[in-house]
Formats: structure tokens, sequence, C-alpha cells
């Protein structure tokens, strides 16, 4: 990297904050989808907003490619730095600037672990809804880049109906606000345009979510089964019986294993071929009897072993188990890829037995752990990177996996993002129209495709080509932009 | 499992790295990437550098020794790791690598091999920083700063230096007889940092032992348990200090063998990592809270005390031998008290061996924060159960003008057996 651009970036932020040493630029050639690799020529760890801008604007300067990172526990490669460039790591903007109590809103800094947001609220009685299972770890920043969702958004929706207002950073290194704290935005609603860009629309620096109070009451189940089918129609039932669980999470044999065998041993019992962690939550009166329903129809499925937890505790374990279960498979082989799709619920046990014999055709081990409630497929491959054969089929059997789920009627994520893994199908479900409307959007917020570079969108179409192509007018973007907002086609939810 | 097996198991079985699966859930449990947080200061990047390493991807570079060096062996991540991962083992290897190609950062290397594994020269040094203190050449030098001009390090080391209790119990007696009827033998292992700077503490913990129907023994023999050494890296040292202790002890006539710091504990029941024939030795090996928390002491606590406590996970304790719940539940035992569990218990101090002196700003940084919480918990007297923890706790209430006493488990247990003449 040019001497010169490392000079000046030293000026912006303190020297130990600007890191070219070759050995530390390693662990950020990767985030949490190892597979695809490439280094980054530095990072940089700004603490201020305003050095976040005049980074961006060095960049621009200089023609550097440049992306946002978080904790780098994404799943489709979002902060690869594909063409590599300056990573803005911003772990060290991690505060909690306030909690309104009295209006339900908090404000914080990107770098914020998501848990710690539900942390800080607890003693007033409230928490942040949205919790990937790796709500521990992941920032707040990545959750609003990914439009992130977690098991109980089957009943509060994912990371963009809790986000009201962002400060951001565009790709050109202004400083802009967008989104109203007090409520419904004023004028176009820009705020869930950026919410799922997957960092390729700016930098968002600082955050205000909203708060929900914590429910009266919660019951969690678990419920066994013997089979795949039986498992699958009692989640059709339960939401056919117009029951609204705050959580409908699936877990198969191999799951459990790997679960039992961690630290984060939840009692998931070892002898089922699948099963269901169901939560209700709302006032205490009538939740009994809704626990009792969805025990009725777990039964009437033939589940061999159901079991309300009878405390926090264990529901604590319960959960720890569902949240572990990535990390878990460790266990089972050196690496693992998680895939991330969704399907029609009423498909489940057939694209489930598809996956099994894919599984046995490629000779690599498949584990699925996965939010059943609205469809959200995360079959877990597991292999071992040392072997290049095993790599290769990794991206045969992926790439299977997408069509066979798009096939039935679903799409291509349900939570992950496309990132740079998952961008080369996303022909499969767009249109040459579609996409092209998705890129010019890109282009107002990303002109010179230096933010985040190569990713979404299928590499055969660069960002700046269609920038010399095109003379659409701001009003026509504008009315694209709109067109965007009334359904997020990256997000398919049901 | 035994000890033994799963070494072999290990000279078999793949590079232990190959556990990770670099998901991340260890990120925020560990204090390092708390205060920096940067991958190359995190569990996981640490481990994709051994990774890089053995692929022969990285080379170990200054900054490869400098993340290394900075993870503070707490074992946090461990506790996180839905995989299983054995970091602190991974960790000391790999440290034992990296001094085997380059030499240990040298207050380290001079303490850790030619003091530590020495009781006389260890007690030497303390009684000439007990003299050091006595003269007042200690007050002189700190006022006058010449050491922070000097070497700002060891000014820090310096102001972390405990109160010594010299005089007072630096040489148990060979046997002690319990107390009642007898329930058993058990043997003491005096730990070197223990014995010299924090005798009522040992004191107090015989006293315990011999209260709860136990015959205690207290070989001569034994020396350091080599931990400090383990985890800077110097691996044969550290072995060296493992045989000669094994041998000290008549483990057959053992019911159990007792220590009260949590790190050298740890250390001891893991010696089948570092050699093999230690499996019968560790297996006996139990923290002094773990082995009361089992025994009739609980009659035994009947002086009230009236003063609001905090109890502070030392990180080898839960962490490394995964012990919670027994000193919580001692200490709620003794009449009058105020038990307060105060946020973040269980994470590091950042005190870790003595990584208050090679790696002083993180440290401080660390503790700043733990410090606040311990503000906020409002307590008279904080307890925990590792030396270097409570010398850093002691500097940390200094630091923050805060009036708190901090002592070890044990000696909150003794004062509330009565009869004691022994006082803080
Ligand atoms: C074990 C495990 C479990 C998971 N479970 C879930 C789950 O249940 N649900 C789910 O949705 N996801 C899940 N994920 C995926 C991942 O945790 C989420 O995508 C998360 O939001 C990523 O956050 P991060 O801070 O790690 O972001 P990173 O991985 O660092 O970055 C992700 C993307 O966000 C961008 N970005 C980061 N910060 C900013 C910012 N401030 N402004 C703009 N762009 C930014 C990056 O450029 C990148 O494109 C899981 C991952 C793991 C490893
Ligand atoms: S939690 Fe375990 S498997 Fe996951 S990154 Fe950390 S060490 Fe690796
Ligand atoms: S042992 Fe402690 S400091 Fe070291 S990597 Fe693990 S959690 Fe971090």
């Amino acid at each position: 990297m040019n001497k010169e651009v490392i000079g000046k970036l030293r000026r912006i932020l303190p020297s130990a904050a600007v890191v070219e040493d070759e050995t530390e630029l390693l662990v950020y050639e990767c985030d949490g989808l190892p597979l695809f690799k490439n280094r980054p020529d530095l990072v940089v760890f700004p603490r201020t907003t305003e050095q976040v801008a005049q980074v961006v604007r060095l960049a621009n300067e200089y023609r550097i490619p440049f992306l946002p990172r978080g904790a780098g526990t994404g799943l489709s490669g979002g902060a690869l730095a594909v063409e590599g460039g300056i990573v803005i790591e911003l772990q060290r903007m991690n505060r909690i600037l306030s909690i309104d109590i009295e209006n339900r809103i908090a404000v914080v800094q990107p770098g914020v672990v998501n848990l710690h947001i539900s942390q800080a609220a607890a003693p007033y009685g409230l928490y942040y809804a949205p919790d990937p299972s790796s709500q521990m770890s992941c920032s707040i920043g990545g959750n609003v880049a990914e439009n992130s969702g977690g098991p109980h958004c089957l009943k509060y929706g994912m990371t963009t109906n809790h986000i009201l207002a962002i400060e951001m950073v565009t790709a050109r290194g202004e400083i802009i606000r967008l989104g109203n704290p007090a409520g419904e935005p004023i004028g176009l609603d820009l705020v869930g345009v950026i919410v799922g860009s997957e960092g390729t629309f700016g930098i968002v620096t600082e955050i205000t979510v909203r708060l929900l109070p914590k429910p009266q009451a919660v019951k969690t189940l678990l419920a066994a089964f013997h089979s795949v089918e039986e498992c699958s129609q009692t989640v059709s039932d339960v939401i056919a019986a117009g029951i609204v669980p705050s959580a409908l999470e699936f877990v198969d044999a191999k799951t459990i294993e790997a679960v039992e065998a961690s630290v984060y041993k939840a009692g998931y019992p070892l002898d089922a071929v699948a099963a269901l962690l169901i939560e209700v939550d709302g006032f205490r009166e009538g939740l009994e009897e809704t626990s009792n329903a969805i025990v009725e129809i777990c039964r009437r499925n033939r589940a061999y072993d159901v079991r309300v937890a009878k405390d926090d505790e264990e529901r604590a374990k319960l959960w720890l188990g569902r949240k572990g279960a990535f990390g878990a498979m460790g266990r089972l082989a050196p690496d693992m890829i998680t895939m991330d799709a969704v399907i029609p619920r009423t498909r489940l046990p057939e694209v489930l037995v598809a996956i099994d014999r894919m599984s046995e055709r490629y000779g690599l081990g498949v584990a699925n752990v996965f939010h059943a409630g609205d469809g959200n497929l995360h079959p877990l491959i597991l292999f071992d990177s040392r072997y290049q054969d095993q790599v290769e089929k990794i991206f045969g059997m992926s790439e299977e996996i997408m069509k066979l789920c798009v096939d039935v009627g679903g799409s291509l994520s349900g939570e992950h993002g496309i990132g740079y893994e998952k961008k080369d199908f996303m022909d499969l479900v767009f249109t040459e129209a579609d996409l092209n409307t998705m890129m010019r959007v890109k282009q107002v917020f990303n002109p010179d495709g230096l933010l985040n570079p190569a990713k979404i969108f299928p590499s055969r179409r660069g960002c700046t080509e269609i920038g010399k192509h095109t003379t659409t007018s701001t009003a026509e973007i504008g009315k694209k932009v709109e067109a965007i907002l009334l359904g997020s086609p990256q997000k398919v939810q049901h | 499992m035994q000890m033994e097996a799963i070494i072999k198991e290990q000279a078999q079985r793949p590079p232990l790295y190959l556990d990770c699966i670099h998901c991340g859930l260890c990120l925020s449990s560990c204090p390092t990437y708390r205060v920096l947080g940067s991958e190359m200061d995190s569990p996981r990047g640490r481990i994709y550098l051994m990774r890089a390493f053995d692929e022969g991807r990285a080379k170990i570079t200054d900054s490869f020794v400098e993340h290394m060096f900075r993870c503070l062996d707490c074992r946090a991540c461990e506790t996180a790791c839905p995989s299983g991962v054995h970091f602190g083992h991974m960790m000391e290897e790999m440290r034992g690598t990296i001094v085997e190609e380059r030499p240990a950062p040298w207050i380290a290397r001079i303490v850790l091999k030619h003091v530590f594994p020495y009781p006389w020269r260890f007690h030497l040094a303390s009684r000439m920083l007990q003299l050091y203190r006595a003269s007042g050449i200690q007050s002189f030098v700190r006022s006058s700063g010449l050491l922070h001009r000097l070497a700002p390090r060891m000014a820090r080391a310096e102001a972390l230096m405990p109160d010594i209790e010299f005089e007072r119990g630096v040489t148990l007696d060979t046997h002690y007889r319990a107390e009642g009827r007898k329930q058993g033998t058990v043997a003491f292992f005096t730990g070197c940092v223990m014995n010299s700077m924090m005798g009522p503490i040992n004191r107090a913990s015989v006293r315990l032992l011999t209260a709860a129907g136990f015959d205690v023994m207290v070989p001569g023999e034994q020396i350091c348990c080599g931990a400090l050494a383990n985890h800077a890296g110097l691996r044969d040292t550290a072995k060296g200090m493992a045989r000669t202790n094994i041998a000290a002890f008549p483990v057959q006539k053992l019911d159990a063998i007792i220590i009260n710091a949590a790190g050298c504990g740890a250390m001891l029941k893991e010696y089948p990592l570092l050699m093999e024939g230690a499996a019968e030795f560790s297996s006996k090996v139990k923290d002094i809270t773990e082995f009361l928390a089992s025994t009739r002491i609980f009659e035994r606590l009947k002086n009230p005390l009236d003063q609001r406590v905090g109890y502070d996970d030392p990180c080898h304790l839960i962490h490394g031998q995964g012990i919670k719940s027994e000193p919580r539940k001692l200490l709620k035992a003794i009449p009058g008290i105020q038990f307060v569990e105060i946020e973040g218990a269980d994470q590091c101090c950042g005190s870790a061996g003595i990584y208050n002196i090679t790696q002083n700003e993180l440290s401080m940084e660390i503790l700043d924060r733990k410090m606040e919480k311990i503000q906020k918990a409002e307590i008279d007297v904080l307890a925990t159960g590792n030396p270097g923890c409570i010398f850093q706790f002691r500097y940390g209430a200094k630091k923050f003008g805060m009036k708190l006493e901090v002592v070890h488990p044990v000696e909150l247990l003794a004062r509330s057996l009565g009869d004691s003449n022994e006082h803080h």
C-alpha cells in the first residue's frame, strides 16, 4: 500500500489504529465464511464518525476500495475484501450512547454487540427483539447491513422492523442522517433501503433501535419426533391453528449430537430424528391454553416426547443449545458452511430428503437446524478444507441446494445475505430488469463502486459499467427506490 | 476420560486448531478483544494465526509474538466455545514453540527461569522486596518519579507489589491433626507465591481443613507448580517442576491434594497434558473451595460477619476448572453475610499470572472496567481465590481510592470459625 496513504491515515487516526503488518492482516482475510479469502491491504480502527468519514474521503481521493466490517461473523462473505483495499473495522465504536426508557429507544454505535443492548435495557424491563444465533458476538452494524433475523423474528420481525434512524457515512464521505427516531419516517423511508444493503450503500455509524417491553410470560416447549415428516407436519399444523409462536425451530439428529457434546448441552433427546423448539409469549392469561394446544398438536403428530421448560433456567439452556448449534459443528468436522435459503413450509419434508440424498452422493455430512416457522432453511455442510476435492464438492453441492430451493418456489437467502458467496445465483431468481433496477439504486449510493466492491450482483455486471450506459434521471431512480421499498426482494419473508 | 488416554489420542489426532470452526461465538467473551476490538487479539484470530503458522502461511514475527503473549490465558473462550476448542493447551504449545525460536520477554524469562523454580531464591527475592518496602526507599522512589522516567513498566509492576506478610506463616509445619473425628488425610500444596506472600491465607486454609476433620500434611519437597513458566512458553522448565512435585506427594495415602491458588490448581490438574505418568496425581488435586464444599465445614461456620461481600471468579477456577458454585455456596453459608453478585464476575481482571507486568497498559484498561463494576456493587469486601487477582484488585482499589478489603474466600471462612487469632 502506498506509503503516502498510510501516512495520511496516521494523521486521521492514532498510529496503532492503522494496521499494515502482514501477519495482522492475515486474520482479516475472511469473515464467518472462511471458504473465501483475500487479504486486505490495510485495516483501520476508527472511534468516531468523523474519522470514518475522513478515511472514506481519503480512499476516494486515491481510488482505493474500502469496506466496513463488524464482528466478522457474516456467513456470506460480506466482509471479504475481494479487491483488497482498506477494511474499516467498527468494533471500537462500541458504546451504547443512550437508552430512552419512556420512548423505548436506544441509540448505539455500530460496534455494539447485539446481546449487549438487551442486557443494558434489561433493568428497565426492555429488550431488543431480533436475536440472531450469533447475538453474543455479532455487531448491530452488521445486523443492519444484513437485515439479520433470529428465532424470535417469526413473531417480531427482522432487523428492519426495529431500526428507527441511522447516521451514515456515504460512499463519498458525507455524513448523513436518515429516518426519524420519534417514529414514522418523513419523506422517503431510506432507512429501509439501507437495512439489508450489505455494507454496499454506506457505513452506518450510529443506530437508533426500538426496544420492546419484555413479554409478561413465556413458555418454551421441546418436542421430539421419530420422523421428519411428522415434525414438519407439526410446524404446519401449529401455524394453521392460528397460533403465532414467537419461535419455531427445527433441529435434526446430527445437530443434537453436536450440541449435546458441547458446553451448551441442553438436554435435547439423543434418539430423536428431529425435534422442535417452540416458544409462545405474551400475556400470562391464555398462554397456558396456547401451550396446551401446541402440546396437543405435537402429540397428534406422534411426538414421542414433549417437554415444557419448567423454569427460566431450563428455558435459557434450551436456547443456548440452539444458539450454539452452528459453532458446535466443529465437533463433527474441521470446516462447515452454513447454507441459507427460504422454502415454502409445506415443501420441507421433500427438500430435506433431497438434501439427504445429495449428502450421500457427495459424501459430505449435512446437519439441519433452522427457523422452521418461516421456512428459513440452514443446511450445514461439513467438510475439511485441507482437501481440495472436498472444497470443490462444496461448491457443487451448495449450488445444487440453492437450485433445489428455488425450484420448489423458494429463494436465495432468509437472513445471511447474498454477499460474495451467492452473487452468481442471483440470476436464478431475478430477471435482467429486476437486477438492473437494483443496480441503479446501488448506483445512487455507491456511484464509484469503491465501497465493498464485487458483492451481491453476478460477476459479469460491473457496477461502473452500468453507470456508463444509463442515463436514468434522479427522479426515475427515486421511483425505483420507492418500488423497492414496497417489497424487499433480497429478503423473502413468509 | 483418563488424561493419559487423551494424550495418546492427541499424538494421533489431527491438529487441535481444526476444532475451531471460525464461528466467532467466543469473541465477546475475550477480555483482550473486548478492549481492543481487533481480530488478532481474539481467540478466533489467535487460532487462525496458529493454523497459518502450522501451514506455513505465517511466520513468528514480532507482531505474531505480541498477539500470542497478549492473550491472558484466562480461557473464557473455552467456556464460550461450542466446538470445545482446547485453547489453553494450544496456546501453551504455541508459546513453547515461540520460546524455542525466540527468547521470551526479558522480565518473564529471568523471573520464571531463574527465580520461581527455586523456593529459596523466591524467598530471598520476596525478603528483599520486604526490606525495600520497610526501608522507606520505596516511597522515595515512588515520589521522585525516578522509576517512572527510567522504566515505566517496572514502576507499575512495583506498585503491584503486595503487602507482604513475610514474618507470619511463611513456613508451615509438615503435619496438622484433624479436629474432632477424623474424616481422612489430605496434603496441602503451598504454592510459591502463596507461601511467601500470602502466609495468612495458607494458615487459614490449613485451619479450615483440620476443622473439617482432615489431617493435613505439607510435603517439604514441593516447589512452584510451574504454571507461570508454562504460560510463558518455558515448557521444559515446567516439566521439570511437575516431575519434582509429583515425586513429593505420597499420592496413594491421600484423599486429596488441596490447593488454594486457582492458577496453580488448573496447572496441577493439567500435568497430564504436559507429561506422562501424572494422571493419578492430578486426579487427586482439588481446589480448596471445591473440597470444602463437600465436607462438614458448614456446621463450623458460627461467627457472624456483618458485611457486604462480593465474589470474583478467578479465570483459572471458573474457566480452567469449571468451579463456580462452590465458593459462592461456602461464602453464603457464613452467618450474617450479605452476599452480592457482581456484574461480570466471570470476566478476567487482567492480572493473569505476570500479565500485569508484561502487558501493563492493556491489563490496566481491563482492570479499570472491572473496578467500575465493583464500585457499582457497593461492597465492603471482595473475595477471590487467586493470588494474582488479589494483588490486582488491591492495586485497583488503591488506584480508584476505594475502601475495599480484598481477601481470599478462605480468610472469611476462617474468621467465621471463631476462636481464631488470625486477623488481617
Ligand atoms: C454461529 C453463527 C450464527 C448465526 N446466526 C444468525 C442468525 O440466526 N440470523 C442471522 O440473520 N444471521 C446469523 N448469522 C450471521 C451473522 O452473524 C449476521 O449476518 C450478523 O449480522 C453479522 O454481523 P457482524 O457484526 O459479524 O458483521 P460482519 O460479518 O463483520 O459484516 C457483515 C456485513 O455487514 C457489513 N457491515 C458491518 N458493519 C457495518 C456498518 N456499520 N455499516 C454498514 N455495513 C456494515 C459488512 O461490510 C458486511 O457486508 C450467524 C453467524 C454465525 C457465525
Ligand atoms: S467459539 Fe470456538 S469454534 Fe467458534 S471461533 Fe471461537 S474458538 Fe473457534
Ligand atoms: S484465553 Fe482469554 S485472553 Fe486468551 S484468547 Fe481466550 S479469552 Fe482471550
